[in-house]
């Protein structure tokens, strides 16, 4: 398994998680004609096929959805027979949901990325050598009241090879 | 044979390769890998020179050893039994009085540096330690101490 899916599934896993254990108020929804049922908010890889569709389905249920965005790395180092760079790779976590705050009585947006950003500060998957640093976090998109925020964390690892 | 700094920097390599807390992980140079498994660590490069005296046939020289310790985090412990096991080792090699297979005939302690250094990868407490040592050689023949 390459390193940036192995530290996509540990951001996961570390999500689901916490999510599994968030109050039934953030995770409430409305339904037509019926009770509020507890919205099954999922964490997953990002699609593949990203469509309007597929976020309208993401935002129903509630989604929290992990990416890769990329890779900057650091001046070479060679010391001895090593050589190595430093390298700070960014994942962003996209939240879906019909409600900005649990106050609208759905799965809550606001409060979702809180619970990520808190359980991803300092998060420190296999491979990295320091714990996860928030970058920021942003409006992505609306569509036809499906909202999504993401919230951008840097992981930092190393590429080391001996020579 | 080889100038008498490169043979003094050799035998500080040999002395310092080993220790108990840095074992094998010793660079010649000032570059450090700066990764998880290469620390506790040292690298090992020598400073300036400067003539600090002699006769109207040689010259007698001071160099200074550069020692850095590179430990994760930012620490005091471990980076402290480093520094007591380096001084150990480097006035350990005292032989009649002289240092370094008899190269140099004094060695003194010039201080340290220390600094959390958090850019890059990993947060890293390094301390710079000092030393100067002294050698003679005849004048146009620097690949000999005497």
């Amino acid at each position: 398994m390459s390193v940036i899916v192995a530290i996509e599934e540990a951001i996961k896993d570390r999500l689901q998680a916490e999510i599994e254990g968030v109050p039934e108020l953030i995770k409430m929804m409305p339904v037509l004609d019926g009770d509020p049922i507890v919205a099954p908010v999922r964490v997953e890889s990002y699609p593949s096929n990203p469509s309007e569709q597929l976020l309208l389905q993401l935002a129903q249920t509630g989604a929290v959805v992990v990416r890769y965005v990329g890779s900057k790395y650091g001046s070479k180092r060679v010391a001895g027979s090593i050589v190595v760079q430093d390298r700070t790779m960014s994942y962003e976590v996209q939240i879906f949901s019909r409600s900005l705050a649990a106050r609208d009585s759905g799965s809550g947006i606001y409060e979702l990325l809180d619970i990520c950003a808190l359980r991803l500060i300092g998060f420190l998957p296999a491979g990295c050598v320091d714990g996860g640093e928030l970058v920021q976090d942003d409006f992505v998109t609306e569509v036809k009241g499906a909202w999504a925020y993401g919230i951008v964390v840097n992981f930092s690892s190393q590429v080391e090879m001996p020579i | 044979m080889s100038h008498v700094q490169t043979q003094i920097l050799s035998r500080l390599m040999t002395l310092l390769t080993g220790l108990p807390t840095t074992g094998s992980r010793v660079y010649q140079g000032r570059v450090h890998p700066l990764t998880p498994g290469t620390m506790p660590g040292l690298c090992v490069s020598l400073g300036g020179e400067t003539p600090t005296g002699g006769t109207t046939k040689a010259t007698q020289k001071e160099v200074e050893l550069v020692v850095d310790v590179y430990v994760g985090g930012d620490d005091y412990t471990v980076s402290g039994q480093v520094q007591v096991e380096v001084e150990a080792a480097l006035y350990g090699d005292r032989v009649g009085g002289r240092f370094f297979n008899s190269l140099a005939t004094n060695l003194i302690y010039g201080g340290e540096r220390r600094e959390f250094v958090t850019l890059g990868a990993l947060k890293h407490t390094k301390v710079s330690i000092t030393y100067k040592t002294e050698y003679q050689t005849v004048d146009g023949v620097a690949n000999a101490a005497n």
